[in-house]
């Protein structure tokens, strides 16, 4: 009888090509996605040691970051230091015989968005892209996680990865979510549980009932967070759901090959009796729509509940956080979460820019106008989310409500192109990241699900969604 | 390469005086020429010694306190510097929300900005430095501006293996030496610490000695300057073979 091993270990066991004495090991990498902000450098030292991409066929590049999300923008990306970068990656792409979308290809979008949607993510693959919230893709149960820049001319060069194996670590949500509550509301309710370093060293695996009845997009959603969580990776062992998403996707197997994969699959999941080096548990039921208060994704509140006072502190250290956030995102502490006043609204995102999200935060908006002091935004994830939105009538919902209707890209999540906060500006975004400066310059973001933006957005302040009519 | 050359700039070394002279501004860096004050502190001839695959062996240097926590890569080095297609140049931009005012003048408070501090080599912060996003950028800009160490109780994953790529060294303490480190670090003029890799030290200016934790390769890695690519690529004919096998998975 072999040893009960986790669906981490499985996926890891498949992919070991050597182990050294003390554990680093050589992984294979069988997927590898590629944007424009962090390959450069990557490329550059290919071409100083005259190396060639191992596998070309394993590497899709896209360029998402920097471009501009109006259309005239796009075709003329003023920022000189914007269009060199997305120049630099064509000519990379070109110079290495690489498949590449631009900004004019209707399979464009968030480099974790198009993955799954080309079906180039697939069960059981170790998937690496220079970009933290590789972990998205865990959603599908492959090993997936950000690497650095070093690490991408490293795999372009070897297709391998030194690593080191992550403990295991499982997050169990039981439980049936109330309406209204999504999986946005999962992830920062763990990551408010755990902390921002409380998954580091692991792979975190999700799983329970509130996990499985997710769609494809909430476990996205749910997966793309681990990193907040400290975890590079999160897993989500594939199912029916998984395979129905993946089925006829263009770079999905095809025939006989997609029934052999399909078998594979269905074995990828954590033995009876796995070992967990730890394991958290969250009940679904009870859990309320949450908001971030500070700087960090571990700043959770709940919408009923207020603003935490400095004197809330367990002892000095997170007293200085909590002034030090407070001061940031200026708030006193103690103020009612509801009370919150909103200067914008950003829906999009790898966490939020798919057609679920685009269409919880349409049946919020629709029929209403947003609050006269908000600018309202929504950027879809991809050319394939966005035309697929205006076919089911999203963007007329949007835009009769006030809301801007973009291309799309990254955006104002990480304000590389045009889209950003302006100093002091307050914002209702369903990102990933609240960190100083982060949406721009002295901007402060409050993180929130798409029907909680949207809601804010329309309120002009943040409102409970759960008593939304 | 895209590199402009900004010339008869005037810019200011560690030993503190100002200098006219030549140097290579990258495209990142070229928000300098936006901000020009800030070429007042970058400082090229810190740098140009310190190469990604030099060895790391001893340190000896100023520690700069940042008490801290979960300094995200953001922090380190804000987006607008991201741009940039090369690696260097981008100690400019280290901690820029920190260090600059808008209108790019300093924050004096700011623990860099202290004329104690201009040297630094080593930061000492708390827990969970380096979290966030992937970017390399977080390591170059560290290097570029001379910071050689990290020392803290925890490091994000990803910062953490960054670092070795760049011969940094993230230096992981317990609770209480890191409150000795950051005590030392608070000395000003006498905060300077010596780190011996290969002991795996850390000794303070009253002669303290603190043990820090690292695995076996990264450690080898750093004191022999190894390059990672170059060490797989010895297993070329292994991963060749793992990869025909491999390949014949239609899921692969």
């Amino acid at each position: 009888m072999a040893k009960s091993r986790t669906l981490y270990d499985k996926i890891w066991d498949d992919h070991v090509v050597d182990v050294q004495p003390d554990g680093a090991s050589l992984l294979y990498i069988d997927r590898h996605l590629v944007h424009e902000v962090t390959s450069p450098q990557a490329f550059e030292g290919l071409r100083m040691a005259k190396r060639k991409v191992r596998a070309p066929e394993k590497t899709l590049l896209v360029v998402d970051h920097n471009v501009p999300t109006t259309a005239d923008a796009r075709a003329d990306v003023i920022d000189p230091e914007s269009k060199a970068q997305i120049e630099q990656l064509a000519q990379n792409a070109a110079d290495f015989g690489l498949e590449y979308y631009d900004a004019f290809d209707k399979r464009q979008g968030i480099v974790h968005i198009i993955g799954p949607e080309q079906g180039f993510t697939l069960p059981g693959t170790t998937i690496v892209c220079g970009d933290s919230h590789t972990s998205t893709h865990g959603a599908f149960g492959a090993l997936a996680h950000g690497i650095g820049t070093s690490e991408v001319e490293h795999v372009l060069a070897t297709q391998t990865l030194i690593q080191k194996k992550a403990k295991n670590m499982l997050v169990k949500v039981n439980g049936k979510l109330p309406a209204g509550v999504t999986a946005k509301d999962i992830i920062l309710a763990i990551i408010g549980k755990i902390g921002t370093a409380g998954g580091t060293g692991h792979v975190i695996e999700f799983a329970g009932e509130a996990i499985r009845d997710l769609s494809m997009e909430g476990r996205m959603t749910v997966c793309n967070m681990t990193i907040e969580g400290g975890a590079r990776a999160g897993l989500i062992a594939p199912d029916e759901k998984t395979f129905a998403y993946l089925k006829d996707r263009p770079k999905a197997p095809k025939g006989t090959a997609w029934d052999e994969a399909v078998r594979y699959w269905e074995t990828l999941h954590t033995d009876e009796g796995a070992h967990f080096d730890s394991v958290i548990e969250l009940d679904a039921a009870n859990l309320p729509p949450i908001v971030t208060w500070g700087t960090s994704p571990e700043d959770v509140a709940t919408i009923e509940s207020a603003v935490p006072r400095v004197e809330d502190g367990r002892d000095d250290q997170h007293k200085a956080k909590i002034k030090r956030a407070l001061d940031y995102m200026g708030l006193n502490g103690g103020e009612k979460i509801t009370d919150l006043k909103i200067d914008r609204a950003f829906i999009g995102s790898c966490t939020n820019g798919r057609i679920e999200d685009l269409r919880a935060a349409a049946k919020v908006v629709e029929g209403k106008k947003v609050a006269a002091h908000v600018n309202a935004m929504v950027v879809p994830g991809s050319g394939l989310v966005k035309d697929q939105a205006e076919a089911e009538g999203l963007d007329k919902i949007f835009v009769a409500a006030g809301f801007e209707w973009r291309e799309p890209g990254c955006s104002m999540c990480l304000a590389m192109n045009p889209d950003k906060l302006a100093p002091g500006e307050r914002c209702a975004s369903t990102s990933n990241r609240n960190f100083e400066g982060r949406q721009g310059f002295k901007g402060r973001t409050h993180l929130v699900s798409p029907a909680m933006a949207a809601a804010a957005a329309i309120a002009g302040h943040f409102v409970d969604i759960r008593k939304w009519s | 390469m895209l590199h402009e050359v900004a010339r008869g700039a005037e810019w200011q070394d560690h030993s503190g005086g100002p200098k006219q002279g030549y140097f290579l501004l990258t495209r990142g860096a070229g928000r300098l020429i936006e901000r020009p004050n800030l070429a007042t502190l970058w400082r090229p001839s810190d740098t140009t010694d310190l190469n990604p695959m030099d060895k790391f062996t001893t340190l000896t240097g100023v520690a700069a306190p940042l008490p801290i926590t979960n300094i995200d890569t953001d922090m380190i080095i804000p987006k607008q510097y991201l741009k940039t297609i090369a690696r260097t140049g981008l100690g400019s931009g280290l901690f820029s929300e920190l260090r600059f005012k808008e209108d790019g003048s300093e924050i004096p408070d700011f623990v860099l900005n202290q004329p104690a501090y201009r040297k630094a080599t080593i930061i000492v912060a708390e827990d969970n430095f380096g979290c966030g996003s992937s970017r390399e950028h977080a390591p170059w800009a560290l290097l570029d501006y001379g910071i050689r160490c990290v020392i803290s109780t925890s490091f994000a994953d990803i910062f953490y293996n960054n670092c070795f790529q760049n011969g940094i060294l993230p230096a992981k303490v317990s609770k209480e030496d890191l409150k000795k480190l950051m005590d030392d670090a608070s000395r000003g003029a006498n905060a300077t610490l010596s780190i011996d890799l290969a002991k795996q030290e850390i000794t303070g200016p009253d002669g303290g000695v603190v043990k820090f934790d690292i695995d076996e390769s990264n450690k080898h890695c750093l004191l022999n300057g190894l390059d990672a690519i170059g060490l797989t690529l010895v297993k070329e004919a292994q991963i060749s073979s793992f990869e025909e096998k491999h390949n014949k998975h239609a899921w692969a």
